[in-house]
């Protein structure tokens, strides 16, 4: 099960904003310090939190909080 | 203006998380925000932003809120530049062979000699003109060249390898003119926390960004470790307990020849073990001192007698084998070895000592003996790292040999019926030498360490020091100073700067090692005779006070200058050149060498 809470927490963490601003329109498009840089550092952390990792092709296109959501729970389930 | 506990507590730990680090640093540097700021400047061939994070958790658990200044992209000399305008200090080089061209180590196989030797000369004269331009930093960092992949053949010797080693042989000779610059093995790092840890494949080959967060936060450590906490602390001695930290067994009860420390045999090959560790530190310039709870004769006895023991009476520079309290005694040693407690590491078995210094010394480092003897050794190592981490240098090598003469000279004084009389009996004799270039590095040495006697703490880098030596407008003036037990080196320096007829003394310092006898007044009488040469008709000179130069506050008073400002941060005083009569030292022999 995803806790949904602590996936917020870490994305707010990482990227310095709000957590109650993560939401569906939450994406690398919405929220200006999301730039590549802490993209990288976004993943590593999420990585880091949950103990998962994420293949290559989804660590490059999770950029909104549904993606990021999505992936991480298809991972928690595969592991 | 320090760290709570819990922050401190999380920011220590290497399993927070990076979201738990970023959020926790956001807190460090909020309660640091009155802390000194250390400028750090990253520069590679590759993507290392993460680095930066690491660096600054390094920074605040050293006390200091460091401000990351990113380089451009494979851009050196470039990055050099522009750090210099942005106020860093300190300066992290990173080449990453396989980015060195594309796909680098896979083509080593295909290249031709000739080829790598092109190459070699156009990145050795990059890096000479990056390290040359970047003679102002505090330091600059330049990381080995290492592998990303692992070599197929049985002995690892590939075209990869042979290139690492060419390409390192040519760092290591660009690096070694300058005093600043401190190669980094960044390979030891990947072997730290294994290959696979240390690099995403996948963030390199979308985003030219090799390294993991794993391999960049030991760097970090070890970056931290290897700028001694960026200039925080400068580790001298090394205090140690007896019973159960040098040998097994109390000797009190055991005997002689009951205590543990027989190299064939657990657990005396693991007390064994540890004191070659130790020996070997003090080799390098580390201080080592006794602080034990025994009989005198005791301990005496073992170290003059024990077949098995590995130190001996003239490596331990001062003692204290009483039944006081480890508090009082560490306190005296730093007071007869003239050192800070900031600077000592102290090492015990028992908790309940280890906690009372921890609690009431917290400047002292202290270790303990861990409860699972084996793990000691590691525990030796972490201490090495903490006194090696920068570098052991030769200058600071023989410094036991001088701290023994000057707890030896001290012994004697006791004999003598005045101060006067011990003093001259010491054969003192102080050199001043002006401008001497081979001097230069252990003149930024002494200027970047000495506190207490340091009357304005301008520091110098070695390219400063050079700079000045030059200069048709100012001298660098150092004093050397020899007793009849042997030398005490390079332990003095005046930076003086000539305006029209002025001479303003930037800054002078001294070791602690040489105070109290006098040739800090002596050499003045000479420095006059200098100044005097060159037609300078008055002496002006400042006192600015810091946390630890109180000691020097009224110096220029006593050498009798008069005080002629006392409204800005320090005090400015001026004095005429002639008639500059110092206070009486007639027993310090002053030489022009």
């Amino acid at each position: 099960m995803l806790d949904e809470d602590k996936l917020k927490q870490v994305v707010a963490d990482v990227l310095a904003a709000d957590v109650a601003s993560i939401g569906p329109d939450f994406s690398m498009d919405t929220v200006e310090q999301w730039d590549s840089l802490r993209h990288m550092t976004l993943v590593l952390a999420i990585e880091d939190s949950f103990g998962i990792s994420i293949p290559d092709e989804e660590a490059a296109n999770i950029t909104s909080w549904p993606l990021i959501r999505l992936v991480v729970e298809e991972q928690l389930a595969q592991g | 203006m320090t760290l709570s506990p819990e922050t401190r507590a999380l920011l220590g730990d290497g399993r927070t998380p990076i979201a738990g680090l970023m959020k926790a640093l956001a807190a460090a540097e909020v309660e640091l925000a009155a802390a000194p700021e250390v400028v750090i400047g990253l520069s590679a061939n590759v993507t290392i932003d993460l680095l930066g994070l690491f660096l600054r958790r390094e920074a605040a658990l050293a006390g200091l809120r460091a401000r990351i200044v990113m380089g451009n992209y494979d851009d050196p000399i470039g990055d050099v530049e522009r750090f210099a305008a942005a106020g860093v200090q300190r300066v992290v080089l990173l080449p990453f062979l396989d980015n060195v061209q594309p796909a680098f180590e896979a083509q080593a196989a295909t290249r031709s000699l000739e080829e790598r030797d092109a190459l070699e000369d156009e990145l050795r004269s990059r890096y000479r003109l990056a390290l040359a331009a970047g003679r102002r930093f505090t330091s600059i960092h330049v990381g080995l060249y290492h592998r990303f992949g692992e070599s197929s053949l049985p002995d690892g010797q590939d075209a990869v390898a042979d290139t690492v080693e060419q390409l390192n042989t040519m760092l290591r000779a660009e690096a070694a003119p300058h005093a600043n610059v401190q190669l980094i093995d960044v390979g030891r790092s990947v072997t730290a926390v294994g290959r696979e840890a240390a690099f995403d494949r996948r963030f390199y080959y979308r985003a030219k960004a090799p390294y993991a967060a794993a391999l960049l936060s030991d760097l970090a450590r070890r970056l931290a470790a290897g700028t001694r906490g960026f200039g925080t602390r400068f580790l001298k001695a090394l205090v140690l307990d007896c019973d159960n930290t040098l040998w097994g067994g109390v000797i009190g009860e055991d005997l002689i020849d009951g205590i543990r420390l027989d190299p064939f045999d657990y657990p005396g090959n693991v007390f064994w073990r540890v004191q070659q560790a130790i020996a070997a530190l003090e080799r390098q310039g580390v201080l080592l001192c006794l602080c034990t709870k025994n009989n005198p004769a005791d301990v005496a006895d073992v170290m003059a007698r024990h077949p098995h023991m590995v130190l001996r009476e003239e490596q331990i520079v001062a003692r204290r084998v009483n039944w006081a309290d480890k508090v009082s005694n560490l306190v005296a040693l730093g007071e007869e070895l003239n050192i800070g407690l900031d600077s000592m590491v102290f090492l015990d078995d028992s908790a309940v000592e280890v906690e009372a210094v921890r609690a009431r010394l917290p400047q002292v480092t202290v270790y303990q003996v861990p409860a699972q003897l084996t793990d000691y050794p590691a525990v030796l190592d972490e201490i090495a790292r903490l006194f090696l981490g920068a570098g052991a240098r030769a200058e600071s090598q023989s410094k036991t040999e001088q701290y023994r003469l000057r707890a030896a000279a001290s012994e004697a004084k006791a004999s003598f019926a005045t101060h006067e009389e011990y003093l001259a009996s010491l054969g003192l004799e102080a050199a001043l030498h002006r401008n001497r270039p081979s001097e230069a590095p252990r003149i930024a040495e002494l200027s970047q360490k000495s506190n207490q006697f340091n009357l304005t703490t301008r520091r110098y880098t070695q390219g400063e020091v050079e700079q000045l030596m030059a200069a048709p407008d100012a001298d660098i003036f150092s004093i050397t100073v020899r007793n009849r037990f042997g030398e005490a080196g390079l332990t003095g320096v005046i930076t003086v700067r000539y305006e029209g007829d002025r001479a303003v003394i930037e800054n002078f310092l001294m070791s602690c090692r040489v105070l109290g006898q006098g040739v800090e007044f002596a050499i003045w009488s000479r420095l006059a005779d200098h100044l005097a040469e060159r037609g300078v008709a008055a002496i002006e000179a400042d006192y600015h006070p810091t946390a630890k130069n109180a000691q020097v506050a009224d110096f220029y008073d006593r050498l009798g200058l008069g005080r002629a400002d006392d409204s800005g941060a320090g005090t400015r005083y001026s004095h005429p050149v002639a008639g500059l009569t110092p206070p009486a030292s007639s027993w310090v022999k002053v030489t022009d060498a």
